[in-house]
């Protein structure tokens, strides 16, 4: 139906929305949700190609797999973030300049 | 019936395009799940229902109110911005952020040209593909096909991302703990 070119066409664009929210904006949360268009544009990569492989549906699996290592990576980042806010009270990753030594 | 994933691709792109430029975060984060829930359509227009449905499960209700969650606890302007009705609209264009605007668009032409420059239809794959019967057609049963696979073919990674997924709850659950014993 939907030529896959379209698909990838698509996927590039988040993934360049999610690159520019990653390296402009001053909240740690936002960049997280950079990181999260990136991630996304990925598996819809991986979803498109995987409609050539029914049997082995390696597309999918996959594509499900990186879905839940993204939820992972998320909870395990905004604990990090948490715990940074009560060190420094901020988050804006351009005022968390000092190493703890 | 095509004219449906357009609409939904330039749902999710506007709203992408809303969370890289505003300047209310808490809108950002509600964006960011109108994001997600287009992409999950997307998903279905690959005929891909499975990963749609996880993909609404896992990151639209697990993902956007965990970081609704953590933009409440590390804000502390942000409830007071709500009640006093602040507005601040999407602020376009920052001559400050132009190094990053250039590197995005940079980024995207390369992608855009290494898509527009191969034959997407003359691929021997894709006639491979074509000739054994292994297109997903609209017809399968995509859950039995899914549940299959990780049971047979893809058992090793299933099982390693369950205890990795047992790794990650405890390590969060211990990073996020209260320190007033400490």
């Amino acid at each position: 139906m939907i030529p896959l070119s379209h698909f990838l066409i698509v996927g590039a664009a988040l993934f360049s929305i999610g690159l520019y929210t990653v390296f402009s904006r001053k909240n740690a949360i936002l960049v997280l949700i950079g990181i999260e268009f990136m991630l996304n544009a990925a598996i819809l990569n991986l979803v498109a190609f995987g409609r050539y492989d029914r049997i082995d549906n390696e597309g999918q699996v996959f594509a499900i797999f990186a879905i839940v290592l993204a939820a992972a990576t998320v909870a395990v980042a905004l604990a990090i973030i948490i715990n940074v806010y009560k060190q420094y009270k901020t988050i804006d990753p351009d005022k968390i300049k000092d190493m703890k030594y | 019936m095509t004219a449906i994933f357009y609409i939904l691709a330039g749902i999710m792109l506007a709203a992408a395009c809303y969370v890289a430029v505003s300047r209310d975060i808490a809108r950002a984060v509600f964006c960011f799940f109108g994001v997600l829930f287009a992409m999950a359509g997307l998903y279905i227009f690959a005929l891909a229902d499975f990963v749609a449905v996880t993909q609404i499960l896992v990151y639209a209700g697990g993902v956007v109110v965990l970081m609704i969650f953590a933009l409440m606890l590390t804000d502390k302007q942000l409830l007071e911005n709500i009640r006093r009705g602040e507005s601040s609209g999407p602020r376009l264009f920052r001559a400050r952020a132009l190094p990053s605007i250039l590197l995005a668009l940079a980024v995207f032409a390369v992608l855009l040209q290494v898509i527009t420059a191969v034959d997407w239809g003359n691929m021997a794959w894709r006639h491979e593909a074509v000739a054994a019967g292994n297109r997903i057609t609209g017809h399968e049963n995509m859950v039995e096909n899914v549940g299959v696979n990780l049971m047979t073919r893809y058992l090793l990674p299933f099982e390693v991302i369950s205890v990795f997924l047992l790794a990650a709850l405890i390590g969060a659950a211990y990073l996020a703990r209260g320190r007033t014993n400490n």
